[in-house]
């Protein structure tokens, strides 16, 4: 009976609905794979990290992530160093550089994040990003395409928080993503990062009436996390009785603080005062965990095999440094988010 | 003596019967065997008479399953599922479209929800519901408040410029795909299935060989009843007798024409009707995931793959095999004129699509600045396509339901009778064989 037949036809496309896998932002998040994620992020922090030898002990040191070499025996906030005292001109970038190849193409891909008020976020109104991320991909990719180039040749492409916003660029689905990501031994795996251009520090958001005040508060208590960030790292070791809720977007935390779901959020000071500054009920616990835990450093991930590329990008964050735009653009940031506090611009360091 | 020869003559009797003269008397004395007779012609047309409104029953309560229950809740099920996925797909373009909120998608979606909760309660007040939808329509009453309190929180959040407002959007559209429009495809599954089986429960010939079997015993006997009759009695027509064996037959008749009508109006409701509304439908559903899957596609700045092909999958399954299953189920020249309008309209959806993929596609030599004006399409044109094909395939989902509902309807209706007229038939027709039976046996006492 060709009815028995529609009906199978319609079951069947019904029920492979539930197979697109979204992989999107905001806007749907995939069906977490955040445990497994986990299990693929760097060493934990302040563990005994093997420096020389991985299986001898007495050659190892107690150091916090951030400081700890990685297996290539470089720290992962060392980038490469600029090949001259000055950026070239977008007109004259050397031959047959990425750069050149991308000034050619007039168009640059570069991910960025679409919810962090402050560092980057999409408006609702106007569908445009904006933020400190967004300000500096706009200024790296002016100096590449050049000062003529149209609006619309940068090209800013939503990546998901978590390993994913890594992923987009060693699979070269964009050049570079800026999107807070910190620089880990485990990431350097995968792409290439910048100098540091932004630090962050781990801190807790909770609500203003919670009375969380210390890490004993949170013992038993639902904490949001990231899923596959590294205070989804972090936390287990420094608070051990809490109850981690990964999510896979930043602001889902604070829809999830917001709806009562959790206690807590434990992510990144620039991403907390992003949050508070929408919801003034909120309120920022700083200062809970040591600096050597809870600093994060900020590079831009760019494919391995593009080390011209870093080494430009390079070139360009010094430039930025030196003739006042980073701190304008830090200037515009604390605007955004009242409570953020003055910042000098974090030292280069290179590998080289 | 008188006695002793008496038995041995019957004796005789007997023996002579059973060497084939008289086949149907047996060891019997007359008067037994009329009482034997009377009491198996009774039997047997009393089975007959259960047998043949078991039948009906059998066959009124498919057709009722068909035109009572399962399409009323397939299409309250459809409606349902339309309704949410509408609402998730103007949330998407809106969200897509950004700037200041459209009147006409926030009335739309308005009306999605008012549309979803009045399905929801129709759906909910449907007698027979399994175990699992009543769980999925409990599941749907809590979930749609809390969606739309979801998106209620999204839009406080975009006025005010709040990147929140977004992951609020998200976490709605979370709700809807991963549990909501699930769920809602349960309940329409299970009314799917439940058609399938009244469409086979009320076209099974079991029944009705059930029935003949029956009638044939019972006509069986009657005739071998009245031949005992005339051969003991030397009467040649029993007039009860005959009155029972014609009745039963005009039953038997009646009986069949009755089940045949019905058959065939259940036929013409699930080929005219069923086959073509279940297309259509399928259709509706998938052709608004497309619209969604568009959009999310462009909102990802193409960096999800998965949306565009699952916009090509579904987009395939409309054109081919739901297009092809819809033209060969439609009934009428008129009915195929309106097929061939949906495909012209899902044609335009289609090519209005190709202008937004060649625009923009991820994958292709894309002109960074085509991004905006896709955009733009995909909110305008687009939009407007699908809600030209989703109207049409609304018109015509209404006309193939009332096809299916008056196939179904008049199923029911052609077995309404037939019990009462099989019950007042067999009870005569019993009532006429054991007076006619009992007339001869009277003159034995």
């Amino acid at each position: 009976v060709s009815g028995a037949r529609a009906r199978r036809v319609l079951v069947t496309l019904l029920l492979a609905g539930g197979s697109v896998t979204p992989v999107a932002c905001t806007w749907t998040s995939p069906s977490s794979d955040a445990l497994e994620s986990l299990d693929e992020l760097p060493q934990a922090p302040t563990t005994v990290v093997p420096v020389v030898t991985p299986d001898g002990p007495a050659t190892t040191t107690t150091v916090s992530a951030t400081e700890a070499a990685c297996v290539d025996g470089h720290l992962a906030t060392r980038s490469y160093r600029p090949s001259g005292a000055d950026v070239p001109p977008a007109d004259d970038l050397p031959a047959g550089s990425t750069m050149a190849e991308l000034h050619d193409a007039g168009q640059i891909r570069i991910g960025v994040d679409e919810d962090t008020l402050g560092l980057s976020s999409r408006n609702a109104r106007t569908g445009d990003f904006q933020g400190f991320e967004v300000d500096l991909a706009r200024e790296i990719a002016a100096r590449i395409l050049g000062p003529d180039a149209s609006p619309g040749s940068v090209v800013l492409v939503p990546v998901d928080t978590g390993n994913r916003k890594v992923d987009v660029v060693a699979d070269g689905v964009v050049d570079m993503t800026i999107s807070a990501i910190s620089m880990t031994c485990g990431r350097w795996e995968d792409v290439a990062f910048s100098a540091e251009y932004l630090t962050a520090d781990q801190q807790f958001l909770v609500r203003a009436d919670s009375e969380i005040d210390g890490l004993d508060d949170l013992a038993g208590r639902t904490v949001c996390v990231t899923a596959a960030s590294s205070s989804a790292r972090i936390l287990p070791t420094a608070v051990p009785d809490a109850v981690a809720h990964p999510v896979d977007s930043r602001t889902e935390c604070l829809v999830a603080l917001e709806e009562g779901v959790v206690d807590a959020y434990f992510g990144h000071d620039l991403f907390l005062y992003g949050m508070s500054a929408q919801d003034p009920t909120m309120e920022v616990v700083a200062g809970l965990l040591p600096p050597e835990v809870s600093a994060s450093h900020y590079g831009i991930a760019i494919a391995h095999g593009r080390e011209d590329l870093v080494r430009f990008v390079n070139a360009v964050l010094e430039d930025l440094v030196a003739d006042g735009t980073w701190g304008r653009l830090y200037g515009r940031l604390q605007t955004d988010l009242p409570e953020l506090p003055a910042a000098t611009p974090p030292v280069p360091a290179y590998r080289d | 003596m008188g006695s002793a020869n008496g038995a041995a003559t019957e004796v005789s009797v007997t023996w002579r019967t059973r060497l084939g003269r008289r086949p149907l008397v047996g060891p019997l004395t007359t008067p037994t065997g009329l009482r034997a007779a009377s009491a198996a012609v009774l039997l047997t047309t009393v089975l007959f008479g259960v047998v043949a409104v078991g039948a009906a029953r059998l066959r009124q309560d498919a057709a009722d399953t068909v035109g009572l229950d399962a399409t009323p809740l397939l299409v309250g099920a459809e409606e349902l599922y339309v309704a949410l996925a509408d609402a998730d797909a103007t949330g998407s373009t809106a969200f897509l479209a950004a700037g200041a909120e459209s009147p006409a998608l926030h009335a739309r979606y308005l009306a999605d929800i008012d549309r979803a909760g009045r399905r929801l309660v129709a759906i909910a007040a449907q007698d027979g519901l399994s175990a699992d939808a009543r769980d999925a329509v409990a599941e749907l009453a809590v979930q749609l408040p809390r969606y739309a309190r979801l998106v209620e929180a999204a839009r406080v959040n975009n006025r005010l410029e709040h990147p929140v407002g977004a992951a609020y959007l998200g976490w709605a559209s979370d709700l809807m795909t991963d549990e909501m429009l699930p769920a809602a495809s349960g309940i329409y599954e299970e009314a799917a299935r439940r058609l399938d089986d009244g469409y086979r429960r009320g076209t099974s010939g079991a029944p009705v060989v059930g029935v003949l079997v029956a009638a044939v015993l019972a006509l069986a006997l009657l005739v071998a009843v009245q031949l005992f009759v005339a051969r003991r009695t030397r009467r040649l027509l029993n007039v009860g007798l005959v009155g029972a064996t014609v009745l039963v037959v005009a039953l038997l008749g009646w009986a069949l024409a009755s089940f045949s009508a019905q058959q065939e109006a259940l036929t013409r409701s699930e080929r005219d009707g069923s086959d073509l509304l279940l297309a259509l439908s399928t259709m509706r559903i998938l052709a608004l995931r497309s619209l969604s899957d568009e959009n999310l596609y462009l909102i990802e700045r193409g960096t999800a793959a998965a949306y565009r092909d699952d916009f090509d999958e579904v987009t395939a399954s409309i054109t081919g095999p739901l297009m092809e299953q819809a033209r060969s189920s439609a009934p009428d020249d008129a009915t195929r004129v309106e097929i061939r309008r949906i495909e012209g309209h899902h044609g335009q959806f289609v090519s209005v699509h190709d202008r937004v993929r060649r625009l923009f596609d991820a994958d292709g030599d894309t002109e960074p600045d085509d991004y905006v004006t896709a955009v733009d399409i995909a909110v305008t044109d687009l939009t407007a396509a699908a809600t030209t094909v989703d109207e049409a395939l609304a018109t015509e989902i209404t006309a193939a339901r009332t096809r299916l509902d008056d196939g179904a309807a008049d199923a029911r209706h052609g077995l309404r009778a037939l019990p009462l007229v099989l019950l007042i038939g067999v009870v005569t027709a019993t009532v006429a064989a054991l007076a006619g039976v009992q007339l001869r046996a009277r003159e034995y006492r």
